[in-house]
C-alpha cells in the first residue's frame, strides 16, 4: 500500500529491521508517515513491532555502568584550561581580543621583525646625521677659510705657504 | 532513500556547546565543567558499549576530554562537542582494540548486583552477559552503528556522520547489526524470532 507521503509497507518494513520498533529512533522525516501506514494494517502492525521490541527489550536490558567515583574525580581535575587558553583568556579581557590567538602574536612578531630591520638602518643614518651636526661648523669654517685662503692668494697677500708675504 | 534531521545530542538545557566550546578556548573553567558534566556519562555509556569493559570505557572517556582540553590551545572544534567527543572515543576504542589483538567485551568485571532477588538478578545478568557478548561480536562499525542509534539515540543523520558514511549505508549496518544480533541471542530469547537471512 502507497500512501500519499510515499511511504510504503516495502520501506516500513526497511526502517523496522534497522531502527527497531520504538519510533522514537526511526529517521525523524518518515516518523509520521511509517506511523500511518503501520495503522492500516494493525495485525500485520503488531507482528512487525513485537518482533522488532523484544530484540530492542533486550539489547535495553544491557545497562551501561555508572562512571566511578575516581573516575568521576579524575575527569574532574584534569577539566581546567591550558595556559595557552588562559592567555588567550587575558587577551579577551584586557583588550576584547576574539579572534585567534596567532594574529596577535603574528601583529607582534611582525612589529619586532620590523624594529629590527629598521634599527639595522637608522643607526647609520643617525651617524651620518650626527657627523653632519658636528663636523658642519668646521666644515663651514673650513670651507670660509679656504676661500678666503683662495681669495688672498689670488691677491698675493698669502704666499703659497700661506703665511703673508 | 531516508531522510531526517538531526536530533540534540544534549538533554540539559544549559548554554549549547557552540558557545561552550567559545568559553572554554577562553580559559573559562565553568565552560570546562559544564561539558564535562554534559556529556562524561554518555562518552563513558558509549566507550563501553564498544569496548564491552568499563575500567577500559572511563580510560576512553578521559582519554577523549583530554584530548578536547588540549585541543583548545591548538584547534578546537566548533558546534557540536559532543559529535567530536564520540568521534575520538571511538577512534581510540579501535586502536585500544587493535593493540590488543582481540574483541571488543571479551574479558571485563561483570555489573554490580543492585537489584533485589537473587535469581532475577542472575538472570538479568546472564541476559547482560550474553548481549554484551554478542555485541563484541559484531564487526566494528556494525557494533558502532548500533551503539550510537540504539543505545546514544543519535538521529540517522548525526550517526551517519559520526561514522563518516551515508545515512544508507548507517541503515544496512543497523540492519546487518541487529539480525547478527537476532541470531546470536536466539538462544536467550526464543521471542526473539526468525532471521530474515544472515550477514555481517
Amino acid at each position: 500500500m502507497t500512501e500519499r507521503t510515499g511511504m510504503t509497507w516495502t520501506r516500513v518494513e526497511e526502517i523496522l529491521p534497522a531502527y527497531g520498533a520504538d519510533p522514537a529512533r526511526w529517521p525523524d522525516a518518515e516518523r509520521a508517515a511509517a506511523e500511518a501506514v503501520l495503522a492500516t494494517d494493525p495485525a500485520r502492525a503488531r507482528t512487525l513491532l513485537e518482533r522488532e521490541r523484544s530484540l530492542d527489550q533486550t539489547l535495553d536490558s544491557w545497562a551501561a555502568p555508572a562512571v566511578s567515583e575516581k573516575a568521576r574525580a579524575s575527569m574532574a581535575t584534569a577539566a581546567t584550561p591550558g595556559f595557552i587558553s588562559r592567555v588567550r583568556g587575558a587577551f579577551n579581557a584586557g583588550i576584547g581580543w576574539r579572534g585567534p590567538l596567532w594574529q596577535p602574536a603574528g601583529a607582534f612578531a611582525c612589529a619586532l621583525l620590523l624594529g629590527m630591520v629598521a634599527g639595522g638602518a637608522v643607526p647609520a643614518t643617525a651617524i651620518d646625521i650626527a657627523g653632519f651636526t658636528d663636523l658642519d661648523p668646521a666644515a663651514e669654517a673650513y670651507g670660509e677659510t679656504a676661500e678666503l685662503e683662495d681669495l688672498l692668494s689670488d691677491f698675493d697677500i698669502l704666499d703659497a705657504e700661506g703665511d703673508p708675504s | 532513500m531516508s531522510t531526517g534531521t538531526p536530533r540534540s545530542s544534549v538533554s540539559d538545557p544549559g548554554p549549547p556547546d557552540a558557545d561552550l566550546l567559545e568559553r572554554a578556548r577562553n580559559g573559562e573553567t565553568v565552560a570546562y565543567v559544564h561539558l564535562l558534566n554534559r556529556y562524561r556519562d554518555r562518552l563513558a555509556g558509549y566507550a563501553y558499549r564498544l569496548t564491552g569493559d568499563a575500567a577500559e570505557a572511563e580510560d576512553v572517556a578521559q582519554e577523549s576530554f583530554t584530548r578536547l582540553w588540549r585541543s583548545f590551545s591548538f584547534n578546537p572544534p566548533s558546534g557540536n562537542a559532543g559529535a567530536w567527543l564520540h568521534r575520538v572515543a571511538r577512534n581510540l576504542v579501535i586502536d585500544r582494540l587493535r593493540r590488543r589483538g582481540r574483541h571488543a567485551g571479551a574479558p571485563g568485571p561483570d555489573l554490580p548486583d543492585d537489584t533485589p532477588g537473587a535469581e532475577e538478578d542472575a538472570q538479568r545478568r546472564d541476559t547482560q552477559t550474553r548481549v554484551r557478548a554478542a555485541m563484541a561480536m559484531l564487526p566494528e562499525r556494525q557494533r558502532a552503528a548500533i551503539a550510537l542509534v540504539h543505545y546514544q539515540h543519535l538521529s540517522n543523520i548525526d550517526a551517519a556522520a559520526q561514522l563518516d558514511i551515508s545515512v544508507e549505508a548507517l541503515e544496512s549496518l543497523l540492519a546487518r547489526g541487529r539480525r547478527n544480533l537476532r541470531d546470536a541471542l536466539r538462544a536467550e530469547r526464543e521471542d526473539l524470532g526468525p532471521t530474515e537471512g544472515s550477514g555481517s
